[in-house]
């Protein structure tokens, strides 16, 4: 008691506490969304990471879309939105648990849970860690910072920032999905805070690991999937750079790995809820960084695709699917695009034009790309493996849901990479320098997923070779964990 | 699709191996780069905000109504370096600073190069209707008056009369 009277009493730790309330309101929030799309629970680890993807966005398209009604109150309506959900939804939830918690065979394997996960918490732990020692880096502060700052003071977003060049002079078009986070963290806080507001970084990072967990979960045992989560949450640029920085790269990673895992499970169970998650989450990806774009293109384009080539088995609704996913584009991200060009907000690093197109920069972005592949210091062995897998499975691609897996881990990379054909910056080099690794990172999950797809017969060894406390069976905890 | 134990062949072990090589690889790059972080102050994202400034802004806050302009000032070889920053919008000192020392410039930045020689450079200063200048190891005199507020040992602000 007097060890949480003492926590508590710290000020940066009750700080620390404010801004994971807001984040559990924003779960609340997400797992409602995540319910109304998929009425079957997702196990609960993909149901925390769906919750704060879902969650997320709706915070920030609500301050985003209360702004038209009355910017300096957006923030405090979209606090209301979420406070007539959570005492909607809370109860139910709160019911959910009372039953779960009755179950004492529920509550032995929920403790297996943190034990397994473990390794999880230490990688956690580290990036909190490391979060708290560094600033929130560039971007962080200087992009997505000042915005969220904005947010706070004035409520809400105001026409006149994004068209006023004193009051924003950089990263005008940027989306605004992470500084409408730290902006509902600071409502909480009353202040702004940018030591606490760390923390909201490393939970995408926890997140991802999570979905990911959860993901491969379904299909493998436990010791396969944390070996893979272990794999994808040590690589190198992940863990050490990405995950404690206030960059929006991890945020966006959750989004467009969502989106895979979704949109494959469509492709191979055909279950329209599977669609409707993936199709919001990719739609949200765009709000969280402007890359989100092309994965979005590129998942409308595989499901165009996949309706084609299965045209026979799915006849009578062949535009279903292709409607499925467009609907939440039309709600989330062609009112953000129209908003920036009604206001002609500038864009500040690409000039998207025939004109700005400079083909002698090809030999430049071509090399970058490879060598980017190659860099053991940043990835480790993940891409020699993935290539050589890739060159051993050459046959398998054909129809299948996993081809879909394999030209995301790589194809939305080389598109953004081409984008720098049309880079404004002068040297080019210099910005494809900055922006090439962190482009490269968004492809790790899937990366390591499709791996994971293509080693079954791993998961049939480590089963051979490990006690039998890891292994499916008989003594093998619940499908939860 | 669940599968149940069985030895497989060496392909298997092989790949087992590997990844096995990757996770330690990858883990031993994680704790290094954190350590790094956490007991070197190496910064993976260096935002170019030198932390000492901070006192500077809040000096000129402080000192200054809401629509005063600043200058830093530093040497850059032979030249001065103005670096300008509008600070009534601002909310927190960081943004003034990032605008005075950001390592692009910008339209907002007005990055201008300076002869301290040239007379012409205190009007371009009072064009500005710059308020307060920080000195940063620049010899004296120069053509600049005003009342003179101590910073630190090497540096001082001068407060330019209206």
């Amino acid at each position: 008691m007097t060890l949480l009277v003492m926590l508590l009493s710290s000020p940066i730790n009750m700080s620390i506490l404010l801004v994971l309330l807001s984040v559990g309101a924003v779960l609340i929030v997400g797992d409602f969304v995540a319910r109304f799309l998929r009425p079957e629970p997702p196990s609960f680890t993909e149901r925390m990471p769906l919750a704060l993807a879902l969650g997320s966005g709706f915070v920030a398209l609500g301050i985003f879309y209360f702004s038209f009604l009355n910017n300096r109150y957006a923030v405090l309506l979209t606090l209301g939105a979420s406070v007539l959900i959570i005492a909607m939804y809370g109860r139910k939830l709160l019911a959910d648990l009372k039953y779960l918690l009755s179950k004492s065979r529920y509550m032995e394997q929920k403790s297996g849970l943190l034990i397994t996960f473990v390794p999880l918490w230490f990688l956690f732990g580290l990036a909190v860690a490391v979060a708290t020692a560094t600033d929130l880096g560039f971007d962080g502060l200087i992009n997505w910072g000042f915005k969220a700052q904005v947010a706070f003071v004035q409520g809400g977003w105001e026409s006149s920032y994004f068209t006023d060049p004193w009051k924003q002079f950089t990263h005008q078009d940027y989306p605004l999905l992470v500084p409408s986070l730290e902006t509902w963290a600071y409502t909480f806080l009353r202040s702004v805070d940018e030591q606490s507001i760390k923390i909201i970084f490393p939970l995408f990072y926890l997140s991802l690991l999570s979905l990911f967990y959860g993901a491969l979960r379904s299909r493998h045992s436990i010791i396969f999937s944390l070996l893979f989560v272990l794999l994808l949450g040590s690589t190198p640029y992940l863990a050490s750079l990405a995950a404690p920085s206030g960059y929006a790269d991890v945020p966006l990673m959750l989004y467009t790995f969502a989106a895979i895992v979704f949109i494959h499970r469509w492709m191979e169970g055909g279950k329209n809820s599977d669609l409707a998650v993936g199709a919001l989450v990719s739609a949200l990806g765009v709000w969280a960084k402007r890359e989100g774009i092309i994965y979005w293109l590129f998942n409308l384009l595989a499901i165009l695709t996949w309706v084609w080539l299965t045209r026979n088995r799915h006849a009578p609704n062949r535009a279903s699917p292709i409607i499925f996913f467009l609907l939440p584009a039309a709600m989330i991200i062609a009112p953000w695009f129209a908003f920036l060009a009604y206001y002609r907000v500038p864009t500040s690093d690409f000039a998207f034009s025939m004109v700005s197109l400079a083909w002698n920069r090809l030999p430049i972005v071509a090399a970058t790309a490879i060598k980017q592949f190659f860099d053991i210091g940043l990835w480790g062995g993940l891409w020699v493996l993935f290539f050589i897998f890739s060159f051993l499975r050459r046959n398998s691609f054909h129809n299948t849901p996993d081809t879909y897996v394999w030209l995301g881990a790589f194809l939305p990379f080389l598109l953004l990479e081409a984008s720098f054909l049309f880079s404004v910056w002068e040297p080019f080099t210099e910005h494809l320098a900055l922006a090439s690794e962190r482009l490269c990172l968004q492809q790790v999950p899937i990366a390591w997923y499709w791996l994971a797809l293509q080693s079954s017969s791993l998961d049939s060894w480590l089963n051979w070779v490990l006690p039998a406390t890891f292994r499916k069976g008989k003594s093998a905890p619940i499908s939860e964990l | 699709m669940r599968q149940s134990g069985k030895k497989p062949d060496g392909r298997v072990a092989l790949t087992a191996l590997v990844l096995w090589g990757q996770l330690v690889f990858g883990l031993g790059m994680t704790l290094w780069r954190d350590s790094l972080i956490l007991f070197s102050d190496w910064k993976p994202y260096p935002s170019f905000v030198p932390r000492e400034f901070d006192r500077f802004i809040e000096l000129a806050i402080q000192s200054s109504p809401a629509n005063s302009t600043l200058v830093y000032l530093s040497p850059t070889g032979d030249v001065y370096t103005a670096r300008f920053a509008r600070l009534s919008y601002f909310l927190y000192p960081r943004e003034v600073l990032w605008l005075g020392a950001g390592p692009r410039t910008t339209v907002i930045s007005r990055w201008a190069e300076v002869d301290l020689a040239d007379a012409n450079w205190v009007r371009l200063i009072k064009d500005q209707k710059v308020n307060f200048v920080l000195i940063d190891d620049i010899p004296s005199p120069l053509p600049l008056s005003g009342e003179r507020i101590p910073f630190d040992s090497a540096r001082y602000v001068i407060e330019l009369p209206n």
